[in-house]
């Protein structure tokens, strides 16, 4: 029998859920809880700190952790494990409370259902961030945190799938996209099971109030051949509603596990892969502008964030402060930060990157002789893939560097809120501590980082070209190439210049 | 010669004189020492005069109450309104004129909050914050 094409398994010798310790803990009813127990906790002390604890954002576990090792740590796990943060995620467990108070609500609304809401959620974090400086306030970075936790719980109250996790949460929605390259991922071992399979538990779950027993096979005599049952003590199905055996990437995947938990045949498993397979797969990325255009965007917002720190944009805010006549107006220097940030992140961040695409896309199709082979749409949606590799590697050369520069701060950080409530367990402050001294060792970091993602990018391409047009493929792959190229380059520029913790903008 | 002019002086004259010496020293030990009024501080001058990232000399000076606080030891700690920056240590003691010039290093641009804190001779604490933008 020939295998349906609509079941994908990547080739993979390893599983992580049949290690022998581990495993069991992935696999146990309360795996994951046991993950997220611990960061709710951590959830809590940095709300506690950031509402009572000492204003000043690099004494405040509230802003250290959040936006200095969150982030370094989040990259590394989506490049050697995977969605570690999705797994652990401290925001869906009351999430879990509330899917099981509210029962089976209605499904999110039809017209939200893409990734165009995640990117609007996206540019809003990235707007509210740079323009209320959440890095340099507690309060504020708790109050995002609330926020968080509070839009989680309603949104999973109200409705039946998770459309916090796959239509809204910015962090989820950064770790998606990158964790296409990570080395694992969820598939089934055998797909001839989940042809068969009655109950695809693995997206509906095997909870249910009451116990229930499903017969999965008659035997000749009539009687119940083989049983499985659902029960209160069941798990939950996939919240971002992936179906295990056609699950071709790790985009809207969480890694709760819920689907390896479900399966009555034991039959899911997180299986490793060669990073970045799926790029390069015709499959594996559905050809919509609104996910093509999430990777194009974030990617760019890699260099806008970057932008954000360098002296050059001090210059620029206050030229389209002059040029859109705001200072003249007299508006407050918030004001006009409002909206010079509006500007820069819609140029730079939506239109530049959009248009530049789209006229990429079209290159390649006149050079290739395609036009009237393949749409815009899918010529631009098969190499949107190809900007994941140099995103991440913006976004990793970024936040390496306020890792880098800062992973020690936590220790002094963490004994300075002891001794502030009288727990002099580890001493007085050791403010020495900060991290690597040597700019230079930093730098080396970031333009490696940048340089692996720009060669990652250009591979993927080149595959991509390849797949798509054959001995073409050199004429398709050149106005992708470039433009790459332009990112490389515009990252390397903005990586040599002094990175700055941006302060207050006095538009003159 | 001061001799012939002492002299030549009246000794009510050079009893007058001794008070007035007398009283001048008392202030000056007054001003040196004050036991009463507030501690506080004022950022005189940064040397060299720009706001940039490098190098600087924090010049400050001590008073209690109206008067400059001679010997008190000022401890200064910079840190930038930004998580994961390392803090900028640095100190000294202040001299007659209750000025202390502190050796200090902006080590990146950015909003500094500078928190300095005054030991006086007599072990009272003080501490207060000033804030500077200082650019790459």
């Amino acid at each position: 029998m020939t295998p349906s094409p609509s079941l994908y398994r990547p080739a993979a010798a390893f599983d992580a859920l049949r290690l022998p310790l581990i495993g069991r803990v992935l696999r146990h009813r309360y795996g994951r809880l046991a993950l997220q127990i611990p960061f709710l906790a951590l959830a809590a002390l940095l709300v506690y700190d950031g509402f009572t604890g000492d204003p000043l954002a690099g004494r405040n576990l509230a802003t250290v952790i959040p936006w200095v090792h969150y982030r370094g740590f989040a990259v590394l796990a989506l490049l050697l494990a995977g969605n570690l943060f999705c797994m652990g995620c401290p925001f869906t467990v009351p999430r879990t409370l509330a899917k099981r108070l509210s029962g089976r609500g209605p499904r999110f609304p039809r017209a939200l259902r893409s990734k165009w809401l995640a990117v609007a959620a996206l540019i809003l974090l990235f707007f509210a961030y740079e323009w209320l400086d959440f890095w340099s306030s507690p309060a504020l970075t708790a109050w995002l945190i609330v926020a968080y936790l509070a839009a989680s719980f309603i949104l999973e109250a109200l409705f039946s799938e998770s459309p916090f996790c796959k239509y809204v949460c910015p962090l989820g929605t950064f770790n998606f996209v990158y964790s296409t390259l990570s080395p694992v991922q969820i598939a089934v071992r055998d797909r001839e099971i989940c042809r068969s399979c009655v109950g695809r538990e693995c997206l509906t779950g095997s909870y249910s109030p009451q116990p229930v027993i499903l017969i999965d096979q008659v035997g000749v005599n009539g009687a119940p051949d083989r049983t499985h049952a659902h029960s209160p003590q069941g798990t939950l199905g996939c919240g971002t509603l992936l179906f295990a055996p056609q699950i071709k990437s790790n985009i809207d995947c969480v890694m709760c596990l819920d689907c390896a938990r479900a399966c009555p045949h034991d039959n899911v498993g997180l299986m490793a892969r060669r990073p970045g397979t799926a790029l390069t797969r015709a499959d594996a990325f559905p050809p919509r502008y609104d996910l093509a255009f999430l990777i194009i965007i974030l990617a760019a917002f890699g260099l806008i964030n970057a932008f954000g720190m360098v002296p050059p944009v001090y210059a620029l805010m206050q030229s389209l402060a002059d040029g859109l006549g705001l200072t003249a107006a007299g508006l407050s220097d918030a004001a006009i930060e409002a909206v010079v940030l509006i500007a820069i992140f819609l140029i730079g961040g939506v239109l530049l990157p959009v248009a530049l695409s789209l006229l990429t896309a079209a290159a390649a199709r006149r050079l290739t002789r395609t036009v009237q082979r393949d749409s815009l749409r899918a010529a631009l949606c098969a190499f949107a893939p190809a900007f994941v590799p140099i995103g991440f590697g913006l976004w990793a050369a970024h936040y390496a560097f306020h890792f880098l520069v800062g992973f020690l701060t936590i220790i002094p950080v963490t004994q300075y809120f002891l001794q502030d409530h009288h727990l002099g367990w580890l001493g007085a402050p050791n403010w020495s501590l900060g991290g690597i001294d040597s700019l230079e060792v930093v730098g080396l970091i970031q333009m490696i980082a940048l340089l692996a993602g720009f060669v990652g990018s250009l591979l993927a391409a080149q595959r991509i070209a390849a797949r798509l047009y054959r001995r073409q493929a050199m004429a398709g792959l050149l106005p992708w190439a470039l433009l790459l190229l332009l990112m490389m380059m515009a990252g390397g520029w903005l990586f040599s210049l002094p990175m700055e913790m941006r302060g207050t903008i006095t538009f003159s | 010669m001061s001799r012939t002019v002492l002299r030549r002086i009246h000794p009510a004259g050079i009893l007058a004189l001794w008070t007035l010496l007398l009283l001048l020293l008392t202030a000056c030990q007054g001003a040196a020492s004050p036991t009463t009024g507030e501690v506080s501080f004022e950022l005189v001058a940064l040397e060299p005069d720009t706001q940039i990232v490098g190098e600087v000399t924090l010049v400050l000076r001590v008073l209690r109450g109206e008067a400059p606080l001679a010997g008190a030891q000022v401890a200064v700690q910079g840190d930038l309104r930004r998580a994961g920056v390392l803090p900028v240590q640095g100190g000294g003691q202040t001299d007659s004129a209750g000025v202390v010039r502190v050796p200090f290093e902006w080590t990146t641009g950015g909003d500094w909050v500078v928190t300095v804190t005054i030991t006086t001779p007599d072990g009272q604490q003080r501490a207060g914050q000033f804030e500077l933008t200082i650019a790459s």
